[in-house]
């Protein structure tokens, strides 16, 4: 029962104490690699509102909202599986995949989206400062979670939109 | 006196916890992670002690909620008895046969706990720990009264006058070699085996119950190295004056010894509880009672080998 | 009191599941025991049944490869390869060769991680948690491979009807050779920790045992199926995508137990590292995907190696851009009747290793429950020899 243990003795104490672990202390320290899919953003200023990204999108988590006043698209956080088939199909390429990777939102019909999330925290630049920001902002609690949820297509109510 | 005992008792209960820590650490950096907090054990604890104690529709509640108790209040009284601090106990007359005693408790208690839950892995994890228990205490209990035969007498206080691992080096082996299974980590946690039984006997308990159940057993695993400590290595830790002192440097060796506990542990699986009976009943224990026969017949094979040193 | 049968032994039903630490995934096992020795087991699943079948026929073509890879986190490249591959032979799309090559890649990787995920298990179950952290550590290597050629860990995302959406690059292939090569001497290493370290063999040996003539009859598939020593693997019996290119011989092993079992897996998990760098350094040139007018009405059945064995799908389509039915058949549901001659006779402490020694997924499984006039019914063999599969 004890075979190799003076062995495995020696080996955890040189390597498992001196050594490097495999445990990561902060979720700063994660680096993602260059074909992450991410949150998608879209653009505001190139978007077309063509409404192609709500047809193809496999968890329905993109609403397109037209009414007499005005038109969005709004990206759900909660309900994206992160397949980029939105950012494929977009003809002005105004979708992208960010490497935001930290998405805690508090209320899964959360109609903040990344794109208002991007527009709010502007002053920092991109890359590692902004997953670090993203990271704080998101403990916060969504500003519009107070919001009676509503399903996403069918979605009524006027809000903030991203023109 | 009220203020030595109560000293004792802090103290046993924060190095039996920090024993936790540290063997979880150990444990861990063994498996190239880092562990939880040192203080782990005492947030668990703590964080128990504030929850509800639901007793589940048992035959037996009286049985069922005096088993923690039972538990830690043998553990806290074998404190007080065992010479922890100073080579005379807090409250006086420490006894080999006593503190043996004690220390078989926290094990019963488990076994009527997990016996009177109600539940099918209750009654298969008291099994088990029966089967364990008389397969450690064998060699234990051998190698324990060599040392008071070599001794002269069973008190504690004559016991830890020298240092019998250098006379008796093969009992320390098997009491040392017993350590695991008392403190029930791998390879020997076949009573609580978590992917086989779900917890075995604490599986219906909760809050304090449950807090004081694991009290009890972490008590049991610090009082246990404790006494081998003692009784092997007796006066070679009192040198150094005051009380403060003596605690620290038992506190250390105690760590050491525990630190032998976790290597076992990261390095092997659990047993079949068929296995640990055979296992312990044969090696362990020729090897305390080839020291006892030794003994007996005035063997002394260590002064023979290192008594030119003076020793 | 507890009853006492005929033999002296109280009687005890242990029940496993549905919520069980040996268990991933929730089952029911119930278990009859005496003492420490299982005389009779029964079991129930069911309990993940998400209705995916149903929610098949109700999306359009281009959302249920996405549906279909969420059936299982680990075989979640089986699935949709199946699924496509299905597609593509009821409306005769021809996929091109570097797509084809692709999708074996990522079929081969997952079953490298797959694997040596359950090299992790099996130490889990048995208390050997040391095991269980080395594996899964050098586990992450493989998925931080997936996350850098896809995107993400799992859920890969990259088949869809008529090829795959993301392509491998030159500095991607030097990285995975990089990364296979440093797993070809892990891999050695899990081996020889798993074959010669005591604790293995000692809980594994002889427990468990599966004999040839019994995982016929059952129906047993995957490397549950070779470790009793059937000749069988999916890949080289059906050569669907890359695999026609390639020789492979099915890893087998004679004595069915669960030793049998990680030899099995291990030796597979080197085949596979060897295969997959051959799949990398040939890697031909092409287009990724070819356009396809309407998918026509039509069927077809077809299957796949998953890491836990043949995986079947059924697709029938009507001319409308929706599925008329889609039917999975998860080679776990295979491998659950083998359970029975593995589980009577062994002991109590060797019930989650060999719970886990089949590889079991239920999330795959999908099976239903039937619960007619407020009784519960177990699907039959003879309604399954009937109507389904």
């Amino acid at each position: 029962m004890a075979s190799g243990f003076i062995k495995d003795l020696i080996r955890s104490f040189t390597v498992g104490i001196v050594g490097k672990t495999a445990t990561v202390r902060s979720a700063s320290e994660v680096e993602v690699p260059a074909a992450y899919r991410g949150t998608p953003i879209i653009d505001p200023e190139k978007c077309i509102l063509c409404g192609r990204c709500g047809k193809v999108c496999p968890a329905g988590a993109i609403a397109l909202r037209t009414s007499a006043s005005e038109k969005s698209v709004r990206i759900f956080v909660g309900h994206c599986v992160f397949c980029s088939e939105c950012a494929m199909i977009c003809p002005v390429s105004a979708i992208t995949m960010s490497k935001v990777w930290d998405t805690v939102v508090t209320d899964r019909l959360s109609r903040d989206t990344m794109s208002e999330r991007e527009i709010k925290r502007r002053p920092r630049p991109k890359e590692k400062q902004a997953s670090s920001s993203v990271a704080r902002e998101s403990r916060e609690p969504t500003p519009q979670a107070e919001d009676s949820a509503q399903i996403p297509p069918t979605d009524n109510k006027s809000g903030p939109t991203n023109e | 006196m009220i203020a030595s005992i109560v000293v004792v008792l802090v103290y046993a209960f924060v190095a039996a916890l920090l024993l936790q820590g540290i063997r979880r650490i150990v444990v861990a950096h063994s498996q190239f992670r880092k562990g939880p907090s040192i203080f782990q054990a005492f947030y668990d604890f703590f964080k128990l002690m504030g929850k509800e104690s639901l007793t589940p529709n048992v035959t037996s509640p009286l049985l069922f909620n005096l088993a923690p108790i039972l538990s830690v209040a043998s553990m806290l009284f074998a404190a007080l008895v065992i010479p922890l601090a100073a080579s005379a106990s807090a409250v006086g007359a420490g006894d080999l046969i006593l503190v043996i005693y004690l220390l078989a408790i926290p094990p019963i208690a488990l076994i009527l706990g997990g016996s009177a839950s109600g539940s099918p892995y209750g009654a298969i994890g008291a099994a088990r720990e029966v089967a364990l228990l008389i397969a450690y205490e064998a060699p234990f209990i051998v190698a324990m009264v060599t040392v008071a035969l070599a001794a002269g007498s069973f008190q504690l206080s004559t016991i830890s006058s020298t240092a019998w691992i250098t006379v008796l080096p093969l009992a320390a082996v098997a009491a040392i070699w017993t350590l695991p299974a008392a403190a029930a980590v791998q390879p020997f946690d076949i009573a609580e085996a978590e992917t086989e039984i779900v917890s075995g006997p604490y599986v219906e308990y909760s809050g304090p119950n449950l807090a004081l159940l694991q009290l009890g057993q972490w008590l049991k695993t610090f009082l246990y190295a404790s006494l081998i400590v003692v009784v092997f290595f007796g006066t070679a830790i009192y040198h150094f004056g005051t009380g403060i002192n003596l605690i620290i440097e038992f506190a250390i060796i105690a760590l050491l010894v525990s630190a032998f506990i976790a290597f076992w542990q990261a390095t092997t699986g659990r047993t079949r509880v068929t296995r640990v009976l055979r296992y312990y009943w044969t090696i362990p224990t020729l090897l305390a009672v080839t020291d006892l026969i030794l003994y007996v017949a005035d063997v002394r094979y260590m002064h023979f080998l290192f008594g030119w040193a003076g020793l | 009191m507890a009853e006492v049968n005929d033999r002296g032994f109280a009687k005890l039903k242990v029940p496993i599941g549905p919520s069980h630490p040996a268990l991933e995934e929730p089952a029911r096992f119930l278990f009859d025991v005496e003492g420490e020795k299982v005389v009779d087991v029964d079991y129930e699943i069911g309990y993940n049944h998400r209705s995916i079948e149903r929610l098949c026929q109700e999306r359009p073509f281009s959302k249920i490869v996405y549906l279909v890879e969420r059936i299982c986190g680990i075989c979640s490249h089986a699935h949709p390869l199946n699924h496509v591959e299905r597609v593509e032979d009821i409306a005769d799309i021809e996929v091109p060769e570097r797509a084809k090559y692709i999708r074996t890649i990522y079929a081969e990787l997952e079953r490298i991680h797959s694997h040596m995920l359950w090299v992790g298990i099996a130490g889990e179950e048995i208390g050997y948690h040391t095991l269980f952290m080395y594996t899964w550590r050098e586990r992450e290597k493989v998925m931080d491979l997936f996350e850098m050629l896809s995107g993400n860990r799992v859920m890969h995302g990259c088949n869809k009807i008529g090829g795959v959406k993301w392509n491998i690059s030159d500095e991607q292939t030097r990285s995975a050779l990089g990364v296979l090569g440093y797993l070809d001497t892990t891999a050695d290493k899990i081996t020889k920790a798993v074959l010669k370290d005591s604790s293995i063999a000692e809980r594994g040996k002889g427990v468990g045992c599966l004999s040839k003539e019994d995982a016929i009859r059952l129906g047993a598939v995957g490397p549950n199926a070779r470790a009793s020593g059937v000749p069988e693997d999916t890949r080289v019996m059906c050569k669907y995508a890359a695999y026609g290119d390639f020789d492979l011989e099915p890893q087998i092993a004679k004595d069915g137990d669960v030793v049998a079992q990680a030899l099995v897996r291990l030796a597979e998990l080197k085949q596979s590292i060897q295969l997959t760098k051959e799949l990398f350094v040939n890697l031909p040139e092409g287009p990724l995907q070819v356009e396809y007018d309407e998918i026509p009405p039509g069927r077809s059945v077809g299957r796949v190696e998953a890491p836990r064995g043949e995986l079947i799908h059924y697709t029938e389509t009507n001319g409308t851009r929706f599925f008329e039915r889609i039917k999975i058949r998860s080679p776990t549901l295979a491998n659950i009747p083998s359970y029975v001659p593995k589980f009577i006779g062994c002991q109590v402490a060797d019930i989650p290793i060999i719970a886990a020694s089949i590889d079991p997924c239920f999330s795959c499984t999908d099976r239903v429950t039937v619960i007619k006039d407020g009784r519960r019914k177990i699907v039959s063999a003879q309604e399954l020899k009937t109507g389904r599969i």
